[in-house]
C-alpha cells in the first residue's frame, strides 16, 4: 500500500518515462528507492549504538517505516540524542507525549526547534487515535507515549498505520515490557545514568543502555554520552 | 500639496518588534491611523495632520517632541512616496523633508545595493544589477519598464515602480468604499487580551483563506480594537507581497502586546475591556504561484508538515498544538515557552527560525543562567517538594544566598527520597524592577536515590527551586 505522496511521485516518474516501452514496469517505488532515501540521519554517537546492536540497515540511520522505543531512567534525554539529528537536517518532528520535554535541552543537543510541533493529544481512545491518525505520514517523526487506556491491539494499529505511510515512530515507555507488547522494532532501555559534572554542576549524562527489540538479533549493552553545554 | 506626502518615523537600530510598536502607540497621540512597514519604520499620511496643527513642519516638530519624550531615537522622512520617504528617515538628523516633486531626483543618486534594507526585491537580482553596470536607482529607472519585467520578471516591475519615484499600493489611510469589512463583536468585554487574539486569530485565518480562494492575497488591512469606552487602537498592516494568515496574526499579536504594556505602564489605555475588533481589507493583490526551493526555502516536506499541524488543529484545538518561541531569561526551562500554532507563521522559514534563534526577537545571553546540562524535561505544574536537613529540618537560603543547612531528603508526593548529591544553590532575581512580576528563586541540582528500591538503587537527577520559602522539583534529567 503506498501513501498519497508515493503515488503522486509514481505519476511524475511514469510521465517521465512516457513512450519509453518499459514504462509499464514502473509499478511501485519501493523496490527502487534507495536504502539511503529510506533513512534519516543519526549522529555519530547514534550511529555507533545502532552498529553495535548489529541493526539491519541501520548504517544509514532512523529506517522510515520502523518504529523505535526509549525506555528507562532517562528515556526523554535518549530520546531526545536519538532524533536530533534528524531534527537538524530537515526532518519535522511532532511531540505527542504526556511528558513536557524542555526546549533548552534540545535546542543544546542540535535540534531544529522551528521543525519541532507539540501536541497535547486527547488522552481518551478516540481522542488519541485521532491525533496521531492525524499526524502520521505527513510529519517525518512522531513520537509518542500511548494513554494507559488505549489498547495495545488500538496503539499497534495506529503505530501500523503511521509507519506504512512512511515515518517513524519512536515510542517512550517507562518500561520495556510495553515495547514489548507492541512489538516496537528498536528499544533503547536506559539501564543506568552515571552524571558527569564540573565547576560545581551538572555538565552531562552517560547512560548505559541495552538495546534490544524486534530487529536486534542479540540484546547488546551500549553506552552513550549527552554533552552539556557551557554558556559560560 | 499635503495630499499624496507620507511621514516616516525610523527606528535608529531595529530589536524584535517591540519598539516599534511602541513608535506606532506614541504617534498615535497625534495621527489617527498608522501603519507599520517592518520592525523599524512607521508611515503615516501627512494630509490630516498637517491640516489640523497647521502644516508639515508642525507635524515633524511633534514627531520628534514625542519620540524624544518616550526616549525613542528615531529619524522622521517625508516624501510623496514610500520609499523615498523611508530613505529620507534613514539619513535624517533628525528630519529630512524631500521636497514636492524632486521625489525621483532624490532617489536617482542612490546605491541600488541599498534597496534591500526598503525593500522585497531579491538580492541577486540587486546583485545583478550592480553588476550590469546599474548601480543608482536613476539608472535603473532609465531602463524601460518592458525590459526590466522582460528579465527580471515580477522583481523588474516592482524595481520600474519604485525607482521612479511610484508605489506598489498608493499609501492610503481611509477604507475604500468596497473595503471588504469584518467586525467581530464580544457580548461580554474581555479584558483577557490573549482571549481576544485568539478570537482575532481565528477571523484572521478565515479572512485569509477566503481570499486565497478567490486567487487573491491581503496586501493591506486595518486592525482596530475599540473597548467598552471607545478606547480605540488601530494600525494598519502592509506587505506588498501579501500576507499569510501567521505572518498577520504575528503582527496583530506585537500590536495587542504593546497596547497592554500601554496598560501595565497605568497612563489609562486602554481603560477597559475589548468589545469589538474591526478587520478593514484595504488592498488586495493576485495570488502568485510559488516555486518550491531546491536548497533553502519550503519544501515539500514542510507543505507535508503544514497540512498534518492543519489538521491534528481540527482535532485537537488551536490550544493544544504549540511550538517553541525563544524569550531568554535565567530560567532554563522557561527560556522558550509554548506558543499556540494558531498565534505564529509557521510557514514562511525564515520567520520561524526567527522565532526559535536566541538574540534574534529576544536576547540570546543572559548572565546568571544555570550552565551545563540542561534538564530533559519539565515538571508542568511543577510539585511542590519539602527538602530536609538530617535533623528533619527544613533546608532554606538564607540572605547570603547560601543553603541553611546541608539537604539531606526530599519528601515528594509520600515517598522519600535519599539525596546522594547536591550543586548550588544557584540565585535568581528576575524582573526586580517591576513590582507586579517579581521573582526572586534559587536552583538546586541534586542527584537522588529512592529508599523505596534499596536492592536495585534507583538514581534519578532532578532541579529543585525555592521560591518564597517553597521548594519545588521543576525540572528532571530523564
Amino acid at each position: 500500500m503506498s501513501s498519497p505522496r508515493d503515488s503522486a511521485v509514481l505519476r511524475h516518474v511514469r510521465e517521465a518515462v512516457g513512450s519509453h516501452r518499459y514504462a509499464h514496469h514502473v509499478s511501485t517505488l519501493a523496490t527502487a528507492a534507495l536504502a539511503d532515501t529510506r533513512a534519516l540521519p543519526v549522529s555519530l554517537p547514534v550511529d555507533r549504538m545502532l552498529r553495535a546492536g548489529l541493526v539491519p540497515d541501520s548504517a544509514h540511520g532512523l529506517v522510515r517505516g520502523r518504529t523505535y522505543g526509549c525506555s528507562g531512567v532517562a528515556m526523554v534525554s535518549c530520546a531526545t540524542t536519538l532524533l536530533s539529528e534528524a531534527s537538524a537536517t530537515g526532518s519535522w518532528i511532532a511531540w505527542c507525549t504526556a511528558v513536557s520535554p524542555n526546549w533548552r535541552a534540545m535546542a543544546d543537543t542540535g535540534w531544529a526547534l522551528d521543525r519541532l510541533v507539540q501536541v497535547d493529544c486527547d488522552r481518551s481512545r478516540d481522542g488519541w487515535t485521532a491525533c496521531i491518525d492525524a499526524l502520521a505520514g505527513e510529519i517525518d517523526i512522531v513520537v509518542v507515549d500511548p494513554p494507559a487506556g488505549v489498547s495495545v491491539r488500538d496503539v499497534q494499529r495506529v503505530i501500523d498505520r503511521a509507519v506504512r505511510r512512511g515515518g517513524v515512530v519512536v515510542v517512550l515507555a517507562s518500561s520495556p515490557e510495553v515495547h514489548a507488547r507492541l512489538g516496537v522494532d528498536v528499544v533503547f532501555d536506559v539501564v543506568r545514568v552515571h552524571y558527569v559534572t564540573h565547576h560545581a554542576h551538572l555538565a552531562g549524562q552517560v547512560m548505559d543502555i541495552r538495546l534490544r527489540g524486534r530487529r536486534v538479533p542479540v540484546a547488546t549493552d551500549v553506552r552513550l554520552e549527552i554533552p552539556g553545554v557551557d554558556d559560560a | 500639496m499635503h495630499e499624496s506626502r507620507v511621514v516616516v518615523a525610523a527606528l535608529r537600530s531595529a530589536d524584535n518588534g517591540a519598539s516599534v510598536q511602541r513608535l506606532a502607540q506614541s504617534l498615535a497621540e497625534i495621527v489617527a491611523l498608522s501603519e507599520v512597514v517592518d520592525n523599524r519604520h512607521v508611515l503615516f499620511a501627512m494630509k490630516g495632520p498637517a491640516r489640523f496643527f497647521g502644516g508639515e513642519e508642525e507635524v515633524v516638530h511633534r514627531v520628534v517632541q514625542l519620540c524624544r519624550r518616550a526616549g525613542i531615537d528615531v529619524g522622521v522622512g517625508v516624501a510623496e512616496s514610500r520609499l523615498a520617504a523611508m530613505w529620507a528617515a534613514s539619513v535624517a538628523f533628525p528630519v529630512h523633508r524631500v521636497p514636492v516633486g524632486e521625489t525621483a531626483a532624490f532617489l536617482a543618486p542612490q546605491p541600488v545595493a541599498d534597496l534591500a534594507r526598503f525593500t522585497h526585491v531579491g538580492s541577486d537580482t540587486l546583485s545583478l544589477l550592480s553588476r550590469l553596470g546599474l548601480g543608482t536607482i536613476g539608472a535603473v529607472a532609465g531602463v524601460p519598464r518592458a525590459s526590466l519585467s522582460d528579465r527580471f520578471g515580477p522583481d523588474g516591475d516592482t524595481l520600474a515602480v519604485l525607482c521612479a519615484g511610484g508605489d506598489l499600493h498608493a499609501p492610503r489611510f481611509d477604507a475604500p468604499p468596497d473595503a471588504e469589512v469584518v467586525v467581530l463583536e464580544f457580548d461580554d468585554p474581555l479584558d483577557d487580551l490573549d482571549a481576544v487574539l485568539r478570537g482575532v486569530a481565528d477571523m484572521l485565518h478565515r479572512l485569509v483563506d477566503d481570499h486565497v480562494r478567490r486567487g487573491l492575497v491581503v496586501c493591506r488591512i486595518a486592525v482596530s480594537f475599540v473597548t467598552e469606552h471607545d478606547d480605540i487602537c488601530a494600525r494598519v498592516w502592509y506587505h506588498p507581497e501579501g500576507f499569510g494568515a501567521g505572518a498577520l496574526v504575528e503582527r496583530v499579536r506585537g500590536q495587542l502586546e504593546a497596547w497592554s504594556a500601554v496598560r501595565s505602564t497605568g497612563s489609562g489605555v486602554p481603560t477597559a475591556g475589548v468589545s469589538r475588533v474591526v478587520l478593514e481589507v484595504h488592498d488586495t493583490a493576485p495570488r502568485r504561484a510559488h516555486q518550491l526551493g531546491l536548497w533553502g526555502g519550503r519544501s515539500e516536506a514542510d507543505r507535508a508538515a503544514h497540512r498534518a499541524i492543519a489538521r491534528v488543529r481540527s482535532v485537537v484545538g488551536d490550544q493544544r498544538v504549540t511550538v517553541p518561541e525563544w524569550r531568554g531569561g535565567r530560567d532554563p526551562l522557561r527560556q522558550y515557552v509554548a506558543t499556540s500554532v494558531a498565534l505564529v507563521d509557521i510557514e514562511d522559514p525564515a520567520t520561524a527560525r526567527r522565532r526559535v534563534t536566541p538574540g534574534e526577537m529576544h536576547p540570546a545571553r543572559w548572565n546568571g543562567v544555570l550552565t551545563g546540562l540542561a534538564p530533559s524535561i519539565r515538571v508542568d505544574p511543577p510539585m511542590g517538594v519539602e527538602v530536609l536537613d538530617s535533623q528533619g529540618r527544613t533546608v532554606a537560603v538564607n540572605g547570603r544566598h547560601l543553603l541553611t543547612s546541608v539537604p539531606y531528603r526530599v519528601r515528594v508526593e509520600g515517598s522519600t527520597w535519599s539525596i546522594v548529591q547536591w550543586w548550588g544553590p544557584w540565585p535568581v532575581e528576575e524582573r526586580w524592577w517591576d513590582p507586579a512580576r517579581h521573582r526572586r528563586v534559587a536552583h538546586v541540582q541534586c542527584i537522588v536515590a529512592s529508599e523505596q528500591h534499596e536492592a536495585a538503587v534507583h538514581e534519578e537527577a532532578w532541579l529543585l527551586s525555592l521560591e518564597q520559602r517553597v521548594w519545588w522539583l521543576v525540572g528532571t534529567y530523564g
